[in-house]
């Protein structure tokens, strides 16, 4: 039984920590965009999208799990006044001690329970530090102010969530009456005091008489004026002093509440004041209560004490009367009370951080900024966002944030808000528009209309949500690498942002909003603190991405793959100009098995007509390729062949492969349709619902093409009329009559005669004529041409194949890669009984090998990486998943060996550096902007070196773990590294803090040599 | 009440300003010399070297017996100073400190009877015990550093220095001086109860007679003359002296004060600084001379809202204030 009500109580005690907790209205928003966007990215299954919801996520759970750890281990105290006087500032301390030892506590809002408007803000308490906060109030009435405790609150970091712990705490002060008298009544008060006293002789100071001199006198007492006049001593008299002694006294039995008694209380003060002053000794007597007569200070304060807490007594009570030897007077209980000091709640105060040197509200408008700068960039990569949309957002974010006001009112922009969003939807309904489409411009117009009516960090809170939606719309419709670096950059930015406006609005709700352009706002290490937690959210965001279960429900977003185009294609030879060694990859292929030799020729578009100038093809009868469920089979083959993985990266005329294709199989998605592959009798291949990305694993023989679809070998003989009597000349001219080795012997010939270059001959009438008689070299298009035009004029079937040639092995990707620089054009020739035989005419040092340069490899490694980038965030699935974490655990669990080749944790190792150097590189270049503090004229270069040698000092010794701030001086510095650094050292900080103060305010030199002596010795 | 025959004054010939090390082993000697008196109050010491050296005048604000008037005696004898003693009750008169013209009756004229005042180094001693009319006859004296009396104008030596003592403002009959009276002291020190290895110390070594009275010199008139003429020359660089005045700007702007510092207040803590500077061997100031001085030299100019402990409270709401200035650099 005791179990179940232990149970009960921990229960009770657990909700009632969770009713301290709330969520904030920009809380709610945030959960609910984070929803959405988990819908989405589950549905969609948009890799990007689960990368967004990752960050959105950490964000969550870091808001957590920080307010937590801001509110543990605090502990307060009261520091009160010994009292307080009604109508004059009472101000009540609170101490702040951080216990905690590494970890500081941040945007603390310190209430009183009980008192409205009694708060106080703390930006920052460190570890092992205590801060001192006070309130300041004003009292209406007398009596004692009563206290009970804290409230502590706290919305850090980003202002979600809000948590809150009650402290009780009771404290009391008391107030004292004012004790101004009104003009009338000091007017009564001589009357009040009896009979005035007859002068007589005595010791005080005020002249009394003047007589002669006694024997016996005070030799003090002779006049000298009257004496040097008169001849004989005279002395003077003084006046008797009296001490008066007073007894105030109050019947208090007769008034019916204590506020009755408030009049007589102030003259009670205001009476007793007046009475001291004089030099009279006072006292009080009340039925219930007495303090004897006495002087000075503290009896002033016995007095009002006791005034602050008079009430009506018992009228059982004896009547009070004078003490013995006073003289007495009646406080009158009518007295007209003060008129009521107007009682203001009491101001919030707000404690900055003493030492700090940056401002908080610089920092935070450029981190707003940089966030919706990097959101559009995210947005706008996609290209599906209107090159003017995105430049026009831009300039509306600059001129916001550079005049830092409100341009549009309120109520204006509200007016524009609704229509915006009434527009678009009369357009996605009326034009039918695709929302995604209509989506960014839309909350780019949401975003232009809250910058131009932005009034504070309110308004910077919904930008940023905002941001945030614009990041979700750019996963959404990209798939670009860079989007991941402006992600990463968001994430580090987006947070500090966050946070960093959250802090200003806290700042301002109480400081008003001066305070957050005060320097002092933002100390170093808060900004180191909030660049580690920015750097929390980039690598948890990562880490929930890889964990994240993927559950792919609908369709997939991704539909930017190549595109295989079909239609006429036409070579023409002639033109102007150089061809260009174009590196931009068009494949990659992996190979399984055994490397094939580098002669590779990738068929795309197979020509048939020659028109004098050109080549053309004709429309060419196709059919069916059978097969299903991606796999196509060309002819059953007992050779193995060849196996290679392709994927086609650029659009291409028909699908690329080489040799005899065995079989062809596709890398679908589930979702797609089925592709369908069809062939055409020339042997070129064209797939109609090619999958996204396009990659296929093709299996071929690798000897020269044989027989690929139907045979038609005639339609490949046809010469045109008006060719140049040379060319048949010359091709009469070669002897053999059997078609291989003619052929060869033409292939010689042309490789002997003729050069290879990829200047192109200019505008002439006939090309071909002019490269074989004249000109003398060309490129590969030239000698594929001549070759198949001399086969032609000698019967043989001949046609010109154009396509890729070779593969290059890329070592960082450990793939081979198709560049656009090495198209090329060759010849096939039938020969009876072989079937159609490659034949390339172009000299072979010359065929197109792999491009070099600086530039090419760039490209190159570019396409690297976005292959990786394709690979392991765009396309990961499921199956990636499992994979992925297979080899994190192998890799974690094995040795050396098995962590050299897990990649992946070299991968997410690489991620964090890069995280942490973006951090790095922030957090310089903020320091950089720091303001001094006021605009000096410049010092000698003495004495600038001087300071920077002291900077340099404290640097160091910030990292030996000795921080002091802004308030401390350089003999602090010199001491705390005395106390806690070996005294070599010591003696060396000791040395250089001399020197340091010597030329900065003395006059002694500091040259350049001597200052990196110094710091030398410090290293 | 006691008063001596006057020394006359040295000639300017021997005013040559002390350099920093001198005035560093001087402050060595003095220190050392008054610690036979006064065990374990170096920084009290110091202090009043710095009033000295500044050419101001020192409040000691403290409860009865610490060793107040040990201090000033001791002071006095070291540098060979007579010191003479006011005790300052509540049937005063101002001719009892200022002097009193009296009628020869041989030579037929007055003649004026020099008060204690004329002195190198005057105790006041309780000045809160005496009606303001004669605290001001001392106060007026000290700030014009001249007495007129009967139509005469008579300088006061030079130099001159008062140590005022006053009793705690809780107890009876005192006559609080005025912050506008105040501000004629350059420094306020407390001595406080000595640490308890200085009051064995005391206990067991305090012979039937007192050590005052066998305290010898270690300095001369002309000793304090050219600290003075040094402590002006010390270097003040505009970055300290803008430290200087974000104090007194602080104290004027805070909210927790109902009176900041006047300008007398940031000039004498200039003075001060330059003085503590001197003193530790240095030409120049130091934001360390700064803070160390910001205390003693404001916390009985200014005036705290809502407290009524004087001049110690104000001790605590500056150290506070000081904690959240930032220092040149």
């Amino acid at each position: 039984m005791g179990f179940f009500r232990r149970l009960a109580a921990t229960a009770r005690l657990w909700w009632r920590v969770m009713r301290m907790q709330r969520v904030t209205r920009e809380g709610w928003f945030y959960l609910a965009f984070t929803l959405a966007v988990g819908v989405a990215a589950i549905n969609t299954g948009n890799n990007l999208l689960y990368l967004v919801l990752g960050l959105l996520v950490s964000v969550l759970l870091l808001s957590a799990f920080l307010s937590e750890t801001v509110l543990s281990r605090l502990r307060i105290e009261r520091e009160l006044p010994p009292f307080g006087v009604v109508g004059q500032p009472l101000r009540v301390g609170i101490v702040v001690h951080n216990r905690k030892r590494r970890l500081a506590s941040h945007s603390l809002v310190i209430s009183e329970i009980g008192i409205e408007g009694a708060r106080t803000y703390v930006t920052r308490v460190g570890p092992g530090e205590s801060v001192r906060a006070y309130w300041v109030g004003v009292q209406p009435r007398r009596g004692a102010l009563a206290l009970h405790g804290f409230r502590i609150t706290t919305r850090f970091p980003f202002g979600l969530f809000e948590k809150s712990r009650e402290v009780a705490l009771a404290g009391r002060v008391p107030i004292h009456p004012s004790g101004v008298l009104s003009a009338r009544t000091t007017k009564l008060l001589p009357r009040s005091l009896g009979p005035i006293p007859v002068p007589a002789p005595g010791r005080g100071l005020d002249f009394h008489a003047l007589r002669e001199y006694r024997q016996g006198d005070d030799l003090r007492q002779i006049h000298w004026k009257a004496t040097a006049r008169t001849g004989r001593l005279f002395a003077v008299e003084k006046e008797r002093e009296l001490q008066r002694r007073v007894t105030l006294v109050v019947d208090t039995r007769a008034a019916e509440s204590a506020e009755a008694l408030d009049g007589a209380a102030d003259l009670v003060v205001g009476l007793s004041r007046r009475l001291v002053a004089e030099g009279c000794e006072v006292g009080l007597r009340l039925p219930d209560d007495e303090i004897p007569p006495a002087g000075g200070r503290a009896q002033l304060r016995r007095i009002a004490d006791l005034a602050a807490r008079m009430a009506p007594a018992p009228r059982t009570a004896p009547p009070p009367q004078p003490f013995p030897g006073t003289l007495g007077m009646v406080v009158p209980l009518a007295a007209a009370p003060p008129p009521p000091a107007e009682s203001r709640p009491p101001a919030p105060r707000w404690i900055p951080p003493s030492q700090g040197r940056l401002d908080l509200h610089g920092i935070q408008k450029w981190a707003v900024l940089l966030s919706l700068g990097l959101a559009l960039g995210s947005l706008s990569i996609s290209g599906e966002l209107a090159g003017g949309l995105a430049i026009l957002f831009a300039l509306v974010a600059l001129v916001s944030f550079v005049r830092d006001r409100a341009i549009l009112g309120p109520r204006l922009a509200n007016v524009v808000t609704v229509g915006a969003f009434l527009s678009t939807v009369l357009a996605v309904v009326a034009l039918d528009l695709d929302v995604m489409l209509v989506a960014p411009g839309f909350v780019m117009l949401l975003a232009s209309v809250r910058l131009l009516a932005r009034k504070g960090p309110g308004d910077d809170v919904l930008l940023l949500l905002m941001a945030l939606m614009m990041l979700a719309g750019g996963a959404a419709l990209t798939g670009e690498l860079s989007y991941g670096i402006l992600f990463a950059g968001f994430a580090v930015v987006g947070t500090i942002a966050l946070a960093t406006t959250h802090l200003r609005r806290e700042v301002e709700a109480v400081g008003g909003p001066a305070a957050s352009r005060a320097p002092g706002t933002v100390t170093g290490a808060l900004l180191a603190f909030l660049a580690g937690i920015s750097l929390f959210v980039l690598v948890g965001s990562i880490a929930l991405f890889v964990t994240f279960p993927r559950v792919s429900v609908g369709l997939l977003a991704r539909n930017d793959g190549p595109v295989v185009r079909g239609g006429s294609e036409r070579i023409e030879l002639g033109g102007v100009g150089v061809l260009k060694d174009d590196p931009t990859p068009v494949m990659r292929v992996r190979f399984a098995g055994e490397t094939p030799s580098r002669e590779i020729y990738w068929r795309t578009t197979v020509f048939d007509r020659w028109d004098g100038k050109g080549w053309s093809k004709a429309s060419v009868p196709r059919r069916v390729v059978p097969g299903g469920g991606g796999i196509f089979f060309f002819h059953g083959g007992t050779n193995q062949g060849v196996e290679a993985e392709v994927e086609v990266l650029r659009d291409v005329p028909t699908l690329p492969v080489f040799g005899s294709p065995i079989s062809l199989r596709f890398f679908t998605r589930r979702g797609q349709p089925p592709p369908r592959l069809a062939a055409y009798d020339d042997g070129t291949l064209e797939v109609s619902n090619p999958p996204s990305p396009l990659r296929y694993r093709l299996r071929t023989s690798v000897e020269p093409l044989r027989s690929v679809g139907g045979e038609n070998p005639d339609a490949y003989r046809h010469v045109p009329s008006g060719l140049d009597p040379r060319i048949r000349r010359l091709a009469d001219s070669f002897g053999t009559s059997d078609p291989e080795s003619l052929a060869r012997s033409m292939v010689a010939w042309l490789q002997r005669e003729n050069r290879y270059t990829r200047e192109l001959p200019g505008e002439v009438e006939d090309p071909l004529a002019h490269f074989l008689f004249e000109r003398k070299e060309g490129h590969c298009e030239f000698f594929a041409s001549a070759l198949t035009l001399l086969l032609r004029l000698r019967g043989i079937p001949a046609r010109v194949v154009a396509g890729y040639y070779g593969v290059s092995w890329v070592e960082a990707g450990e793939y081979w890669v198709v560049r656009e620089g090495d198209a090329h054009a060759w010849t096939e020739a039938w020969v009876p009984g072989k079937g159609w035989v490659l034949l390339d005419a172009t000299p072979a040092e010359e065929r197109p090998g792999h491009a070099e340069g600086a530039w090419a490899s760039l490209v190159q490694w570019m396409d690297v990486w976005r292959m990786r980038w394709a690979n392991w965030v765009l396309d990961f699935d499921a199956k990636t998943q499992g994979r992925l974490m297979r080899q994190i655990g192998r890799s974690l669990a094995g040795v050396w060996g098995a962590l050299a080749q897990g990649r992946i944790v070299f991968r997410i190792l690489a991620v964090g550096a890069v995280g942490a150097a973006l951090a790095f590189a922030l957090i310089a270049l903020l320091r950089r902007l720091e303001k001094r503090p006021g605009r000096r004229r410049t010092n000698s270069a003495d004495r600038r070196r001087a300071t920077l040698l002291y900077r340099r000092i404290r640097a160091r010794l910030r990292t030996r773990g000795i921080d002091l701030g802004a308030s401390a001086t350089a003999s602090d510095w010199a001491a705390a590294a005395r106390k806690s650094l070996p005294s070599e050292e010591a003696r060396a900080v000791a040395h250089a803090i001399q020197a340091y103060q010597e030329a900065r305010f003395g006059d002694r030199p500091l040259d350049a040599e001597r200052m990196r002596r110094l710091l030398r010795l410090l290293h | 009440m006691s008063s001596t025959e006057l020394r006359p004054l040295v000639p300017d010939v021997a005013r040559l300003p002390l350099t920093p090390r001198e005035a560093r082993s001087l402050r060595d000697s003095v220190v050392a010399n008054v610690e036979k008196v006064l065990v374990g109050k170096q920084e009290a010491v110091i202090r009043s070297l710095v009033a000295i050296a500044a050419k101001g005048h020192l409040l000691l604000e403290d409860v009865p017996g610490v060793g107040k008037s040990s201090l000033a005696h001791a002071l006095a004898r070291s540098f060979g100073l007579p010191l003479s003693r006011i005790q300052f009750t509540s049937d005063l008169l101002p001719s009892d400190v200022l002097g009193v013209s009296t009628w020869d009756a041989e030579a037929r004229r007055f003649v004026f009877r020099k008060g204690p005042i004329f002195q190198h180094v005057v105790l006041a001693d309780e000045l809160n015990r005496t009606p303001p009319r004669t605290q001001s006859a001392l106060l007026e004296a000290m700030a014009e550093r001249q007495v007129s009396l009967d139509g005469e104008t008579r300088p006061l030596p030079d130099p001159f220095f008062v140590i005022a003592t006053l009793n705690p403002q809780e107890q009876q009959g005192t006559y609080p001086l005025p912050e506008s009276q105040l501000d004629r002291f350059l420094l306020r020190l407390t001595l406080g109860y000595p640490d308890a290895d200085s009051e064995r110390k005391l206990l067991v070594a305090r012979r039937l007679e007192d050590p005052v009275s066998t305290l010898g010199a270690v300095a001369s008139l002309a000793d304090v003359l050219r600290l003075q003429a040094a402590a002006r020359d010390v270097r003040l660089d505009e970055s300290v002296a803008d430290y200087v005045l974000s104090i007194a700007n602080a104290t004027r702007r805070d909210p927790r004060f109902s009176l900041g510092a006047s300008t007398r207040g940031a000039l004498a803590l200039a003075a001060a600084a330059r003085a503590h500077a001197l003193l530790m061997g240095r030409g120049f100031v130091l934001p360390e001379d700064v803070k160390a001085l910001a205390v003693p030299v404001l916390a009985h100019r200014v005036v705290v809202s809502g407290r009524d402990d004087g001049a110690a409270g104000a001790a605590e709401v500056i150290e506070d204030l000081l904690h959240s200035l930032p220092v040149p650099e």
